[in-house]
């Protein structure tokens, strides 16, 4: 049980981590208009250091996939002091969307909607800082666990405990399927023989317990992507590659121990259920 | 007919030494692809910078894939016992199983039509990224007719190999399958390609513009891409040997089909997320990230794995019942007891 409500806070975070992206990345687009039509500096965004402009191409949605178009674009790149990297495209699929006040009311509007203090005199800089760092170094209550993190590191700490538990739950099936008797006195709704909704739930139960450790270490993958897309580029390639394979570690483990909890789990089932055969036959 | 234990797939070590005495045609098959890879990614890749490090890449996958068949010449020992009973409890399934594969390639087909997806096996670009601004409208009948009937006929080419599935008594040598490895070595090669591509679009390392090091994996002038793919391919092909040395056809199609499951199931769970999360990113073309591409591969390599692993599992029961007569009979009871206990 707890497994599985550790897997819940890990998708959790992960449904967090894409509004977070979805909202981030508008006002990184919002602040790169801002800079190319009213001049934003970097002494005007929190910690930059240098903001580099490139000539670059965006597409424009509502064509189809095989259609698409694009506009010329502005990409702004922005370097802050402690080695973060991002960048953006300033771009207008429609010349009279060039609104120099457009950029603000943009960074207003999500300022709003993440219930940010809005100072009615803050410009376009201050609200993006506001909100980059809102975004950026929030930290969650893990409840099961009991304290406080940054977010992106809950699913490197989930994953691994998700792991040391399928690890328990195998020990123990194991040990009480090397048994003569398999337990079989004591009620364990997984391995029991029910019949209709008890039936269900175990095969859903069990196919959840399957099913975890690959959830929660595919969070991990996208807690990842979600630290590099906020960074930009702050990690070596050794940086990278290592946390890639302690990643892959966690997935290929937890998944290899989730299909192997499930095989000994069918196997006490059935050996379960030739105990009680056997009883039944010795008294008839 | 005589059944032995190396016929159940998956199942133990390959004791006995390969029994073909004739290594050439292997040889001469092995030589011939790995031309047609090089020659395939030398055309492909034209650009002047990035023919060293595709040719690195193909030499690299070749090496890999030469070194581990000369480090076991008689095969890989292959120990499914942990998972023996998942294996037994899904065979005795097998109908069950090919009834919901059917509804999912039914559902897959009915979602696709619905959400105006172009082509077929595009439906997770639908469902998981920004796809198509909006439905086109074109329907691409005869696209999607022969993509299905691709689909089909790689899945039948797996399976039959180099001929009609028979059960032998000596393991066949290992150019007999064939057909198989090389369907195999496309399919979990697609998986590790895409699973890079996820990787470097996961570490901001497959645009240019990012300024970090990285490999162009995807389209552009300097794409290594088909070169990589080609260097994967030539390494699982040489997997794909090991995989079918010293043991009987069915034991080789299931190590196989395992792994292509396996590797197709890892890069639908690193692509996922990650597409989730970067997809903001490469909204105006998501074909400008390494996580949709691998995204749009490993639901097809899925569901294209699943076909011959039910097939495997009918076999395998069907040889369960061969060697043990009593076997369908305890099943029998198990479904009276059962609906006794429903009553």
């Amino acid at each position: 049980m707890l497994a599985l409500l550790l897997v819940y806070v890990s998708v959790d975070q992960t449904y967090s981590f894409l509004r977070r992206t979805g909202t981030l990345q508008a006002s990184r687009e919002a602040i790169a208009r801002a800079i190319v039509l009213t001049g934003v500096d970097a002494s005007q965004l929190a910690g930059a250091t240098a903001i580099t402009r490139m000539n670059a191409e965006h597409g424009c949605p509502g064509f189809t996939f095989f259609e698409s178009s694009s506009a010329g674009a502005t990409r702004v790149m922005v370097t802050r002091s402690d080695g973060r990297r991002w960048r953006a495209d300033a771009f207008w699929c429609r010349p009279m969307e060039r609104d120099p006040g457009e950029p603000k009311a943009t960074l207003q509007r999500i300022t709003r909607e993440l219930h940010l203090p809005l100072a009615a005199d803050a410009g376009a800089a201050d609200l993006f800082n506001e909100i980059d760092h809102q975004m950026t170094d929030e930290q969650v209550n893990i409840a099961p666990l009991g304290f406080t993190m940054r977010s992106d590191l809950t699913p490197w700490v989930i994953g691994p405990v998700i792991v040391g538990l399928l690890a328990l739950i195998r020990n123990c099936t194991r040990r009480v399927l090397e048994d003569e008797e398999h337990a079989v006195e004591e009620p364990w709704l997984l391995v029991d023989e029910g019949v209709g909704l008890e039936r269900v739930i175990a095969g859903l139960w069990i196919a959840s317990i399957a099913l975890a450790p690959w959830i929660s270490s595919a969070s991990i993958f996208g807690a990842f992507a979600w630290r590099v897309y906020a960074d930009g580029s702050l990690t070596t390639a050794l940086t990278d590659v290592t946390l890639l394979a302690v990643a892959a570690a966690v997935l290929l483990c937890g998944g290899w121990l989730g299909v192997t909890v499930t095989s000994d789990l069918i196997a006490l089932r059935m050996a379960r259920r030739e105990v009680v055969e056997r009883v039944e036959a010795g008294r008839g | 007919m005589h059944v032995t234990r190396e016929d159940v797939p998956g199942s133990g070590p390959a004791h006995a030494p390969a029994r073909w005495p004739q290594r050439w045609p292997s040889v001469v098959v092995y030589a011939a692809l790995v031309a047609a890879a090089v020659t395939f990614a030398y055309r492909a890749g034209s650009a002047d910078a990035s023919v060293g490090i595709s040719i690195a890449w193909i030499v690299t996958g070749l090496a890999l894939g030469l070194v581990v068949l000369a480090c076991r010449p008689h095969g890989v020992e292959w120990d499914t016992g942990p998972v023996g009973a998942l294996i037994a409890w899904l065979a005795t399934r097998w109908r069950a199983l090919a009834l919901a594969y059917a509804v999912i390639i039914l559902l897959w087909s009915i979602t696709a039509a619905a959400l105006g997806v172009e082509l077929w096996p595009l439906l997770f670009d639908a469902l998981f990224s920004h796809g198509p601004g909006s439905p086109s409208g074109d329907r691409n009948i005869f696209e999607n007719a022969a993509m299905i009937a691709g689909f089909i006929v790689l899945q039948v080419a797996f399976i039959s190999g180099a001929g009609r599935i028979t059960v032998r008594r000596e393991p066949p040598p290992p150019w007999k399958l064939g057909l198989s490895i090389g369907v195999f070595a496309v399919a979990i090669g697609l998986a590790v390609w895409g699973t890079l591509a996820a990787c470097l679009q996961l570490t901001d390392r497959i645009d240019p513009a990012s300024g970090r090091a990285g490999v162009e994996i995807l389209g552009g002038s300097g794409s290594i891409g088909v070169a990589i793919l080609a260097g994967c391919w030539l390494f699982w092909l040489g997997v794909g040997w090991l995989l079918a040395r010293g043991v009987s056809r069915e034991t080789a199609l299931g190590r196989m089909i395992a792994v292509v499951f396996v590797g197709s199931w890892v890069e639908f769970a690193v692509a996922l997320p990650v597409e989730l999360v970067t997809r903001d990113r490469t909204k105006d073309c998501p074909c400008a990230s390494g996580s949709w591409v691998a995204l749009i591969c490993s639901g097809p390599l899925l569901l294209w794995a699943i076909g011959p692993s039910i097939f495997l599992l009918y076999r395998y029961e069907w040889q369960r019942t061969l060697e043990d007569p009593a076997h369908a009979r305890r099943v029998l009871q198990r479904k009276s007891h059962r609906a006794k206990a429903r009553q």
